[in-house]
């Protein structure tokens, strides 16, 4: 089967390029409208799959820095006015770092290299469809 | 048995050069955000000898560069990340050109968009969380304009007649 001849672009690529880019939209549009609402309650770390810490972030004036030392690196987390984020990883690409803040329910930070995974629980803390 | 040697040679030249490109994109500093987003430059080798090596033998080389890159560059567990990325996208490149109508730009695309849903996958299964399919959005946009790219160099050197 020769690809050879004609454009190199065809039409069916402009069709695959849209169809994906809508993908990503519906999905984006999805999560932001039904699975972030509201501001988080607290937030879950786990570490190598097991619940590391878990801190209560309702209240806009408690602030914490949590310091996580795993087997395979390390990550520090900053707490502040509700707001979660990671300001320090000892992974080669900072991923969870450039993530920036998460504040809604079910938001993650993960840092894949070090196996940590944070989350935010909104109100109905039984939670998440985790497994 | 017999192995066609010539075959065989082939094979494990486009191995290594998935390598090489592997390693060469893992020293440019631009990699922006978020977990998987690569330049998938490996994935230009595996689309280009897709309508010259047998279905079996092009995901072969693509799971083989996927472990063996992983292996060398990187760490413990991106090697099942990787490998699935690898295996998936060589499947539905395969699968798209066989079709026909699809542009390499096209397969591209395709490919790029099944490399990270399959990590996304993974990475879903391992962390027991479903929320992480929300990566997906940024990863897919990514996968147009990378897979789009690699797709499209590879159009032009079989339009510039360069065979094998």
């Amino acid at each position: 089967m020769a690809l050879r001849e004609g454009n190199i672009l065809k039409k069916a690529d402009i069709a695959i390029a849209v169809c994906l880019i809508a993908i990503a939209v519906l999905l984006f549009a999805l999560f932001e409208l039904t699975v972030y609402e509201g501001q988080a309650e607290s937030v879950i770390i786990e570490v190598e799959g097991k619940r590391y810490a878990e801190y209560k972030i309702s209240d806009p004036a408690f602030s914490e820095t949590v310091e996580i030392f795993s087997e395979k690196g390390y990550n520090k987390l900053e707490i502040s006015g509700g707001r979660v984020r990671m300001t320090e990883a000892s992974c080669p690409d900072k991923n969870d770092v450039l993530v920036g803040e998460i504040s809604k329910p079910n938001q993650t930070i993960v840092c894949l290299p070090n196996r940590v995974f944070v989350r935010l629980v909104g109100r109905d803390a039984a939670d998440a469809v985790s497994y | 048995m017999r192995f066609p040697i010539k075959k065989l040679t082939a094979a494990a030249m486009t191995v290594a050069l998935g390598l090489a490109l592997q390693l060469i994109e893992s020293m440019v500093p631009l990699p922006i955000n978020l977990p998987g987003g690569k330049l998938g430059l490996a994935n230009m080798t595996v689309l280009a000898v897709i309508p010259i090596f047998s279905p079996l033998t092009a995901i072969c080389v693509s799971l083989i560069r996927a472990a063996v890159g992983s292996l060398l560059f990187g760490g413990g567990i991106s090697i099942l990340y990787s490998a699935s990325g690898a295996v998936l996208s060589a499947l539905v490149m395969t699968g798209a050109y066989r079709m026909g109508r699809i542009g390499f730009p096209g397969i591209g695309m395709l490919g790029a968009a099944a490399h990270n849903t399959a990590q996304v996958i993974v990475a879903v299964i391992l962390f027991g969380n479903l929320y992480l399919f929300s990566y997906l959005s940024v990863l897919l946009v990514i996968s147009v304009i990378t897979g789009g790219f690699t797709g499209y160099a590879v159009g032009l050197l079989y339009k510039k007649g360069i065979k094998e």
